[in-house]
């Protein structure tokens, strides 16, 4: 259903900044793929060129059959697209919306009338079809957005974080309708999100897209069976040094180790039988935690060890009220403004990273020179950055925690009451705002 | 070219729709101009007794003037409700979908110029009542025309600043600062004659200049060679607007 091939996205050409950095992966007929990522990652520029709003810099792209460059209109006819902002007219009513959506695929009158039947008895609006839009509720106008979107029955659906902005509730609904949408009409689904648990409820297969790469596709039990059955998350009561890291790498009871911030998370399985042993062996290091839990890994940990950012932080604290307003970035601080500028902070998984190559498929996550270049040119921002011990000789490593958070601290307000840990929250805020190395 | 008829026609009709719901704001639209025309006309009624004044009254003088106001008030201000479609994610719905692109512009062209129209329709009909008479003869057909290219042209560049601007606060900055020294730059208010040398000149490259002494020329009901030149830059005018616009649109992501 969509074909793309090493596609590459630059918006000022020439330029070497690519807000999609040489991105292949395809989605087959009935498929719900899920694209996952932070703000800035390059998830909506890739809506943006699969809708033929943008053109690709390099790279072919297909969807339904038609190539994006060459045939615009035979791809819009092929999508029900549902973008970020509701997309339906508040003052008009739900059936003259959809009306006009369907008068602007061409059908005719009574096609129409008959699609607007159908789809409002599909997703339970019958009876609404007079009703003001603007007095709908947030979760129903959101199933209005996908109804119009279904107006001219295509059979692939285009959705741009479908579910922001709504209840929990709400957002379960819409996760049963779209589940039901691809199953009994066998519609292809290509959605992207910030939410974890959506690809989680959702997806057959997620691709994690951080600073315009995909980091690794597959399907959502292979991602977390990947890290090993348990997960035992630390936290110490001193800083852990790296040479202390890499005692916890080299320890062949686990699958991976992952830091973030001052705590450790530790990948294994028969997490229950180690666990005692874990904590006896702290002491032989002359460690002690504040806490110990043992937990399954969640989409959380796969995110971490993909991105090197904690989701909830990455996801929403990009967005802030100057996010989207263009006027504003230009008063920011230079380099701040580009995509691929904007986190790229994470250096190789570490640990059994060779499992994950036939996953990433052309992306090496341990680690290529060219991701460790642009690591170190991003080293402001880096604080927050998992660290693997075959970088444990790079200079941008001395970057302590401490610092940048002295420094967030004083420049961040505001979105500390959002997250109870707000000393992390703060971390990820700093790492946005801080200047980067690339000027 | 079918479905850029189709296109345009259906999303007009939406427009339509939505000025319908909301009526008041045609209505609004009209508060400036009368009180321009009433208490304005009235402040400065002396005028018209100054050697060399074109009219007995100032009334019939400022009317055209007054209905070029209208246009440019209403027009200026098109932009923004295009921002109200960008903000709802309406204008993103109607670019991923296969119509034509330059549909969209027309359409709301069409649908601004079609509410001055009715906004200058009742303006005259309170100038005739206050004196300042109806346009004569041919005038009767032309007066529209005028006012339908200068409200396409103005709401043409409104909706292309509208669509490079993104932000509602800079787009009516920018038409709060252009629209009354357009009008100070024009002979809307006083006789062309009246004004300082300079101003005479910077008021030639001044659309408004063509649009007001076209309208007055309908008032008087004298067609002579100056009034099809007015037309002409019209036209001229309304067509690069346009076609400005159309280029903002094509590009829009």
């Amino acid at each position: 259903m969509i074909q793309i091939d090493h596609l590459i996205k630059e918006f000022d050409p020439g330029s070497g900044i690519r807000a999609i950095d040489d991105i292949s992966f395809n989605v087959s007929q009935g498929e719900v793929f899920g694209f996952l990522g932070p703000n800035g990652a390059g998830k909506t520029t890739t809506i943006k060129i699969l809708t033929t709003l943008l053109q690709p810099t390099m790279g072919e792209v297909t969807v339904a059959g038609y190539n994006v460059t060459d045939d615009p209109l035979g791809v819009r006819m092929s999508f029900g697209y549902i973008g970020q902002q509701s997309g339906v007219d508040p003052a008009l009513t739900v059936s003259e919306n959809m009306m006009l959506q369907g008068r602007l695929y061409h059908l005719p009158k009574k096609k129409i009338e008959e699609r607007i039947e159908t789809l409002l008895q599909l997703f339970d609006m019958q009876g609404r079809g007079g009703q003001w839009v603007g007095s709908l509720s947030g979760g129903l106008k959101r199933r209005l957005d996908i109804v119009t979107a279904l107006i001219h029955e295509p059979k692939l659906l285009i959705l741009d974080e479908p579910t922001t902005g709504l209840d929990p509730k709400s957002r379960s609904d819409l996760w049963a309708y779209l589940r039901r949408l691809n199953k009994e009409e066998g519609m292809t689904l290509f959605l992207t999100t910030h939410h974890l648990e959506e690809v989680d409820q959702l997806a057959d297969r997620v691709g994690i897209l951080d600073s315009g790469r995909i980091r690794v596709i597959g399907t959502p039990d292979e991602l977390k069976d990947s890290l090993g059955h348990d997960a035992i998350h630390l936290k110490l009561t001193v800083a852990i040094d790296n040479k202390m890291l890499s005692t916890f790498r080299e320890k062949e009871w686990f699958k991976e180790v992952i830091q973030h911030g001052e705590e450790i998370r530790l990948y294994l399985e028969k997490g229950q039988e180690y666990l005692s042993k874990v904590i006896q062996w702290l002491t032989e290091l002359g460690l002690s935690a504040k806490s110990v839990l043992l937990a399954r890994p969640t989409f959380d940990d796969v995110y971490l060890k993909y991105t090197g950012k904690n989701w909830l932080l990455a996801g929403e604290t990009a967005e802030d009220e100057w996010g989207n307003n263009k006027w504003a970035q230009k008063w920011k601080k230079k380099g701040d403004t580009s995509e691929s500028e904007s986190g790229s902070d994470w250096e190789g998984g570490g640990g059994n990273g060779e499992d994950w190559k036939k996953w990433a498929g052309q992306e090496d996550s341990t680690g290529s020179d060219e991701q460790k270049s642009k690591a170190v040119q991003t080293e402001d921002a880096s604080a927050n950055s998992i660290q693997s011990p075959d970088n444990e000789d790079q200079p941008w490593k001395k970057w302590g925690d401490q610092a940048n958070t002295e420094w967030a601290a004083s420049d961040e307000k505001g979105s500390d009451q959002k997250w109870p840990e707000s000393d992390e929250t703060s971390k990820a805020d700093g790492q946005k705002d801080k200047p980067s190395g690339k000027n | 070219m079918l479905n850029f008829f189709s296109d345009t026609y259906y999303l007009f009709l939406k427009y339509l729709k939505l000025t319908w719901r909301m009526p008041m704001w045609t209505f609004f639209g009209l508060i400036q101009p009368l009180i321009w025309l009433l208490i304005y006309g009235q402040l400065f009624k002396g005028l018209s007794m100054l050697p060399k004044f074109p009219t007995k009254d100032y009334v019939q003088f400022l009317t055209p003037g007054v209905i070029i106001m209208t246009v440019l008030f209403g027009a200026s201000w098109s932009g923004v409700s295009l921002l109200r479609d960008l903000r709802h994610g309406v204008m993103e719905k109607l670019l991923v979908a296969p119509i034509i692109r330059s549909s969209i512009v027309f359409s709301r062209l069409l649908h601004n110029g079609f509410t001055v129209v009715i906004q200058v329709f009742m303006l005259v009909i309170v100038a005739a009542l206050i004196g300042a008479g109806l346009p004569r003869g041919q005038g009767l057909f032309w007066v529209w025309v005028i006012i339908l290219l200068l409200a396409v042209g103005f709401s043409a560049i409104s909706n292309a600043l509208a669509m490079f601007l993104k932000e509602e606060e800079p787009l009516v900055v920018i038409g709060n600062m252009l629209t009354l020294p357009l009008l100070f730059f024009s002979p809307a208010l006083v006789p062309a004659d009246f004004m300082p040398k300079w101003m005479q000149v910077a008021s030639r490259f001044n659309p408004v200049t063509y649009g007001v002494e076209a309208v007055r020329a309908c008032y008087e009901g004298v067609f002579v060679q100056s009034f099809w030149t007015s037309m002409g830059i019209l036209f001229f005018f309304a067509g690069l607007s346009v076609f400005f616009a159309v280029m903002t649109f094509q590009k829009a992501e």
